[in-house]
């Protein structure tokens, strides 16, 4: 009996310590909101989150790029494939951009970087501006590609539809802040993104990495978004104070060694934001290079697709002597077709699929200038831009004027920036028609713009669908 | 006490010395009627007297009986008590017949509680551990499949070693688990796939079926309430053997077999498949076929020359299935002891896969004083497991082994491997197996201590603490001269999990017998458990050669991870049973459960239930009826929980997540302050009964569970950020009849014959979803039965032109149907299941067959939707039922014409080629099937024989496993998991030879 006694308060004293905070677990992988947005470095991860967001397939790391080259005229399927972007090329109804969800993932960690980076209670004034700048580009980055995917450009506003997407500011990490937005009118995004490149241009300045956001970014998206949205002086300043940055140094050297040399490094010279890929980080079968290309340009490895190719199309906007052709383009026969792959990501980042993706080149930035000084009749200043980027490619210098010279900076942007996911949304920014090798997209079809999903939909009243779609 | 006792005995040797004289001496043997074997440990008692002998190991006896005694009795646990009137003889030889088992069984319930079976109100299916012993699965889940009613089991893989998917009275969980929790030993141990890397392990494959002495299913509220939040899924109790006090008795057993697929797929060989790609791209281009198809078909020779290789045959084999396991069991009247080891190794059917596994148990009870005693439990275990890629991977035997085109060899003519193939399915499966690793080692140790204090003799306290150990290491290695490995020149993958379970449970538990006829128990308790479940991982790329397999001779390490998660969970309980007269049984469970997975608004519940019982065969009005041994009618209603959700699923919280330029991320995710279990309230009605000696019993059942705050995700825009919340919302419900019948049919001169089977019927309801929303992942439909699919019909092929005919929403043809013409095709959950032995002895021979069955379920052939194609790839085999493809304007088939359609996809003259395989109910089959599970033919010695060799019992059997199928679903195997036969490695069947040995 004794014994027992001694048990029963032995049991006694253990049940009622352990009782006490019994149910209290810690995640030890995981920290609160209070503990994560009231510090520097807390702040800092969630922002570093939107840069691997982005890395994706289903973003800049494959999709973004891809489908922009295979909706529009650039680029086709081979005849043996393995299913990939099939109905992208063949435009099926319905098939389209499908970053909606991921885009607002994107925007609502940018959202509750910029709501909070303010309040921490760490870290210098210094390093606050520099990661509030970056968030302010990253939330206008994702905007800028949604309403050029959701909505009509500003300037070809079909048939009154101006609506753009779903403008959300505020950053959600509790029930209590969900909201159901209606979608804001394209112009309101437009202007919303300007505002945030301009905030984040007075923040920055250019001493990060140029994988990470600098001010020379900010400028140079600046230029881009001003070109959409043919606000051609505000293109033209901001492309010089990008190039004049010098973050991105244009290459020009007119060999095929010299352009290559833009794309077979790991870190492009003329990179003015680029995304950085570690090894570790191989998309593998997922990346760009595995549609573009099979492992060392061989139509028998097992390793990659090579599925997207150059359409005729667009073979044929190439002038003769065109250096670009010879370096970025490889001529293979795919079970028995012959095909080109394209080089611009050939695995330089070290292993089979990894590649900084280049989203700002300098060259773009003469592009945007060269059309912007057309636009303003500035022909000189237009040709000596667009000669550049011809110059170096091998080709002669262009005395063209008007008209004819607008439409020659066009197809030279189609050129250089082929394969690099722009030529979808430069069309569609012109309000133009597309006109692919298997048929002919025009800019009145509904699937000029993306469907908004229909999930969305049904959970949000407020929203509404794009024109064609219902 | 000691002393006591040897005045006892010398009273009673006195008592024997006085008796002799005026007594006479009556010798004989005691053997069971049932096999023929010697009882020992048989109580022979003169009636009327305090004389009695036990029989002795052998089943013989000598007794001195008193002159004027007239009747001897013979008894023993588990046989009938027999009288025999004293004639005169000298010698008198008895059989004893075993109990009709459904009455004097005893059941074990959760913590400690045992009950009669007669007193049982709830609804529990109880397993003897005979039934499952010596059979080549592993694992005990597997071997009870179709054993008990409302127990619907399913192997997710024929792979050794797979995990088995267990639901009692179907599914009552969307999003939450479904799995029953399991007690070993009074342990809540962890159960299911623990794997992260491998296709697939069975967490309880750590457990010796060998060393089970029987398993209760605990199906209803009453049964298993006392397990509060855990307990929805049912409970499964499991109760290992335990020493008995006397001769130490000494078990050796082993068997011998091989295994085999269960089914090969039919398919094309090389001159049928080069037919049919000639055919299919006349059928597109007619004569102006485009130079690179033509030098694609050119590649494949001319049909009549073309070789075929059988790749089935190559990565299928004859496994060799061994099993050694010996086990002593003893003691005397203080300390028992059980202790057992067992290995096995059952090599796969197919290449690469094996399972070896060696299990070790102590357990020892030990009674210290009159009133105090303990008992450890101790199971020991590892099994190692070797695989190849699973599932859809191009790398995957049994997926690629169908598809890859049967004109590549498999070697060359060096007798190298052949590495260069046609078609999209190019890797060479038996140089990837050989040259790749792929590997699961499982270690286990399950722990227990209990102490009992009897505080007064009719009130128990038993404290018990134990801890449930699981380790396992998975390691893949991608062989640098395999087509996956060598785009990274080689990868090496380890992965470490653990897991580790605490509970300390502690009862009060008082019975007693008032007035002879109220009968009470009740026990009370507080019970505690954590799990912590951690691991980490690493991979790295770029090896000199292959010939280094191991991370540290890595170029690049390629990701590295770790995890942690726990749950802390307790609970207070207390259960009352009360009995008057053997005649009203009444029971009452309540259960206060708290958990640290629920939201902090909602961390405690409760969870009651009470069953009545009313034994009607004890009434005056029908005792008199001598053929109605038993009768009782019995009802229960209750409510339990369903706590299987994740560990910080109701937090908001910043999780490490993503990296950049080296740098690592953090993401938020979007908690719920009042997330909590979900509710199944349960509600049965049940008959038991045994007639004519217990030559006729069994019970009929009848359930409605309906489970509510169904955990759902309630959407929420994405622009959000977040595409959904989790959130208790909706209801459904699963309502069924269980039948189980055992029966006699059959005793004459020896031979027996025994019927032993069980039926369960049942349907399943969505009753509500989240946001008022009437379907949910084209799955689940309110209304309608849980994992529906929802496909649009095909219409067969149209004779006129062999193009594949659908039915649009309006019931007219299409060729392009929408996602506007899916319809309703069928649940994945059967509507009935169940299984059917059949036993025949005859003087130690015995005979049995069990046949197991379920009906009412569809399965979706997706590797259908990949042998079906008619062609159109030219990259792949195809099966050979497209053989009876339409050719020519009049043929009735149910197989389109060949067309190849690669390239430029989409619509020809309105036709969509790509439909043909795209998902209809073409795909969606019948998933019935009847199995003929095991067929044993076993012969036991007679102990007579045995005797002069001192051997205690000798059997030796031939089993078959998995002998027969016969079911309309056309893919390898109908036994799927998920409703979805994609990449499954079908089931094996074995055939076994084995041995028995008792010393």
């Amino acid at each position: 009996m004794k014994k027992f006694k001694i048990l029963i308060t032995i049991g006694a004293v253990l049940l009622s310590t352990s009782c006490k905070d019994a149910l209290k677990t810690v995640p030890r992988q995981s920290i609160s909101a209070e503990g994560a947005l009231s510090t520097l470095s807390g702040v800092q991860g969630l922002l570093i989150n939107v840069y691997n967001a982005l890395q994706q397939s289903g973003y800049y790391g494959r999709d973004l790029i891809i489908q922009s080259e295979v909706l529009s005229d650039n680029c086709r399927i081979t005849v043996s494939n393995s299913g990939r972007f099939v109905n992208e090329y063949s435009n099926v109804f319905r098939t389209h951009f499908a970053n909606y969800t991921i885009s607002y993932d994107m925007i609502n960690k940018s959202n509750l970087v910029i709501d909070n980076v303010a309040g921490v209670g760490d870290g210098t004034q210094a390093q606050k501006n520099n990661i509030l700048g970056q968030a302010l580009f990253l939330r206008a980055l994702v905007y800028f590609n949604l309403v050029n995917e959701y909505g009509y450009n500003p300037q070809h506003i079909l048939n009154g539809r101006d609506a753009g997407v779903a403008l959300v500011l505020k950053g959600v990490s509790a029930l209590s802040q969900v909201t159901y937005p209606a979608r804001a009118k394209v112009t309101d995004v437009y202007a919303q993104i300007e505002l945030d490149l301009t905030t984040a241009i007075s923040l920055l300045d250019n001493t990060n990495a140029k994988t990470l956001v600098t001010k020379a970014a900010a400028q140079a998206l600046r230029s881009r978004v001003a070109l959409y949205n043919a606000e051609w002086q505000n293109t033209i300043d901001m492309a010089t104070a990008a190039i004049n940055a010098n973050v991105g140094t244009f290459v020009s050297t007119a060999t095929v060694a010299g352009y290559s040399s833009i794309f077979n490094t790991k870190n492009s010279p003329e990179s003015i934001f680029e995304l950085n890929y570690e090894v570790s980080e191989s998309l593998v079968f997922n990346s760009i290079q595995s549609i573009y290309q099979r492992l060392g340009n061989s139509p028998t490895s097992a390793t990659g697709y090579g599925d997207v190719v150059p359409q005729n199309n667009l073979l044929n906007a190439y002038e003769a002597g065109d250096i670009r052709k010879t370096a970025m383009l490889a001529p293979v026969t795919k079970s028995g077709e012959p095909v080109f792959w394209v080089q611009k990501y050939a695995g330089w980042g070290g292993s089979f699929g990894v590649d900084n993706i280049r989203i700002i080149r300098v060259s773009e930035m003469y592009l945007n200038r060269a059309e912007a000084y057309s636009h303003l009749n500035q022909d000189g200043l237009a040709q000596a831009d667009v000669n550049k980027i011809r110059v170096r490619a091998g080709l002669l210098p262009t005395g063209a004027t008007g008209a004819a010279l607008l439409a020659l900076i066009l197809n030279e942007r189609r050129i250089e920036l082929a394969y690099e996911g722009h030529r979808w949304f430069d069309l569609v920014r012109q309000g133009a028609n597309i006109v692919k090798d298997n048929n002919t997209i025009l800019f009145t079809d509904t699937r000029i713009l993306a469907p908004i999903p229909q999930a969305d939909l049904d959970v949000n009243p407020q929203l509404t669908q794009n024109n064609g779609y219902n | 006490m000691k002393q006591s006792l040897l005045i006892i005995l010398l009273l009673f040797a006195f008592g024997a010395t006085n008796a002799s004289a005026q007594s006479k001496t009556i010798t004989g043997k005691v053997v069971s009627s049932d096999d023929g074997l010697s009882l020992p440990g048989v109580s022979v008692h003169v009636k009327g007297t305090a004389v009695g002998v036990q029989t002795s190991p052998d089943g013989n006896y000598s007794i001195a009986v008193p002159s004027g005694s007239k009747t001897l009795e013979f008894s023993y646990i588990g046989y009938t008590t027999q009288s025999v009137t004293l004639t005169g003889k000298a010698i008198i030889d008895v059989k004893l017949v075993p109990d009709s088992k459904q009455l004097s069984e005893v059941v074990v319930s959760g913590y400690g509680l045992t009950q009669r079976k007669k007193d049982i109100t709830g609804a529990n299916a109880v397993i003897d551990g005979k039934d499952i012993a010596n059979l080549p699965t592993q694992s005990f889940d597997r071997a009870i499949q179709g054993k008990a009613a409302g127990v619907q089991v399913t192997s997710s893989s024929g792979i050794p070693g797979a995990n088995v998917q267990i639901r009692i009275r179907g599914v009552g969980s969307i999003n939450a688990g479904n799995d029953p929790l399991y007690i070993v030993d009074g342990v809540e141990v962890s159960s299911g796939d623990k794997s992260r890397l491998f296709p697939t392990t069975n967490a309880l494959a750590g457990i010796n079926p060998n060393d089970i002495e029987s398993i209760n299913i605990m199906k209803d509220a009453a049964s298993a309430s006392i397990y509060g939040a855990q307990a929805a899924n049912g409970v499964v109790v499991i109760t290992t053997k335990k020493g008995k006090s006397g001769q130490t008795l000494l078990t050796f057993s082993s068997y011998l077999g091989s295994s085999q697929i269960i089914k090969k797929q039919a398919v094309l060989s090389g001159p049928e498949f080069v037919t049919l790609s000639r055919e299919a791209v006349k059928n597109r281009y007619g004569t102006a076929i485009p130079a690179s198809v033509q030098t694609l078909l050119n590649s494949f020779g001319d049909p009549s020359t073309a070789p075929t290789y059988d790749w089935q045959d190559a990565v299928y084999r004859k496994g060799i299935t061994q099993n050694y396991s010996l086990n002593a069991s003893g003691g005397d009247e203080k300390t028992k002891f059980f202790v057992s080891a067992a290995y096995d190794k059952q090599q796969g059917q197919e290449i690469g896969q094996d399972f070896t596994r060696g299990v070790l148990r102590v357990n020892l009870d030990h009674q210290m004083s009159k009133k105090f005693s303990f008992e450890t439990k101790l199971n020991l275990s590892g099994y190692n497991q070797n695989g190849t890629t699973g599932g859809t991977a191009f790398a995957s035997p049994n997926r690629s082994s169908t598809l890859i085109v049967p004109i590549n060899p498999i070697y060359n003519a060096d007798g190298t491997y052949n590495t260069s193939f046609i078609g999209s399915y190019n890797i060479n499966l038996v140089q990837n197996t050989s040259y790749n690793d792929y590997s699961a080692f499982s270690k286990r140790g399950i722990g227990n201590f209990a102490f009992n204090y009897k505080i007064l003799p009719d009130l128990k306290f038993r404290s018990s603490y134990s801890l449930d150990y699981t380790d396992i290491v998975e390691n893949q290695y991608q062989d640098p001269r395999t087509v996956d490995g060598s785009a990274v020149n080689g990868r090496a993958q380890v992965v470490n999990t653990t897991f580790k379970d605490y509970n300390i449970d502690q009862t009060l538990n008082y019975t007693h017998v008032f007035s002879k006829k109220h009968s009470l128990g009740v026990i009370a308790g507080f019970t505690f458990k954590q799990e912590i479940n951690d691991g980490n991982n690493a991979s790295g790329i770029g090896f000199v050669n292959y010939q280094l397999r191991t991370l540290q001779s890595a170029a690049t390490p390629e990701s590295v991870g770790s995890f942690y998660t726990t749950y802390k969970q307790l609970g207070v309980f207390g259960r009352v049973d009360y009995t008057y007269d053997d005649k009203y049984i009444f029971s009452g469970t309540v259960r206060h459960d708290g958990s640290s997975r629920f939201g902090i608004n909602n961390l405690y519940g409760t969870f009651p239930a009470a069953s009545v019982g009313w034994r009607i065969s004890k009434e005056d009005f029908l005792s008199n009826i001598q053929w109605i041994e038993d009768l009782k009618l019995r009802g229960s209603y209750g409510i339990l929980g369903n706590s299987q959700i994740g560990n910080f699923d109701s937090r908001s919280l910043y999780t490490g997540s993503g990296e950049y330029n080296t740098q690592p991320g953090l993401a938020p995710t979007l908690g719920n302050d009042n997330l909590t279990w979900e509710q199944a309230t349960t509600a049965d009605l049940g008959i038991d009964f045994s007639f004519f000696k217990g030559r006729l019993a069994g019970g009929i059942g009848a359930f409605r569970k309906t489970t509510s705050r169904l955990l759902l995700d309630r959407n929420l825009p994405v622009t959000n950020g977040f595409a959904s919340i989790r959130s208790n919302l909706g209801r459904l419900q699963n309502e069924g009849l269980e039948f189980e019948l055992n029966t006699t049919n059959l005793v004459v001169g020896g031979f027996k014959w025994t019927t032993n089977g069980n039926l369960t019927v049942l349907r399943s309801k969505l009753l509500e979803l989240n946001d008022g929303l009437q379907s949910l992942a084209s799955t689940y439909f309110v209304g309608q039965p849980l994992l529906e699919f929802f496909v649009s019909r095909y219409a067969g092929v149209n004779a006129a032109d062999g193009n594949a005919m659908f039915y649009d929403i309006n019931n007219n043809i299409t060729y392009s149907p929408t996602a506007a013409d899916r319809v309703l095709a069928g649940s994945q959950l059967p509507t009935g299941y169940g299984g059917i032995n059949n036993n025949f002895t005859y003087k130690g021979v015995t005979l049995s067959a069990f046949v197991q069955f379920q009906y009412g379920n569809k399965i979706q052939n997706t590797d259908g939707t990949f042998l079906l194609r008619s062609g159109s790839g030219l990259d792949r085999n195809q099966d050979a039922a497209v053989l009876r493809r339409w050719q020519k304007p009049g043929d009735v088939t149910d197989q389109p014409r060949a067309y190849y359609n690669t390239g430029t996809p989409g619509t020809v003259g309105g036709i969509t080629y790509l439909t043909p395989y795209t998902l209809t109910d073409r795909f969606i089959e019948d998933g019935s099937y009847i199995r003929l599970k095991t067929v044993t033919l076993s012969y036991d010695f007679p102990s007579k024989l045995l005797k002069r060799v001192n051997i205690r019992s000798l059997q030796v059997y031939a089993q078959a496993y998995n002998v027969v199928t016969w079911t309309k679903f056309t893919g390898a195997d109908p036994e799927v998991s998920g409703g979805t036969f994609s990449g499954v490695t079908p089931q094996y069947k074995n055939i076994i030879f084995g041995v028995q040995l008792g010393f």
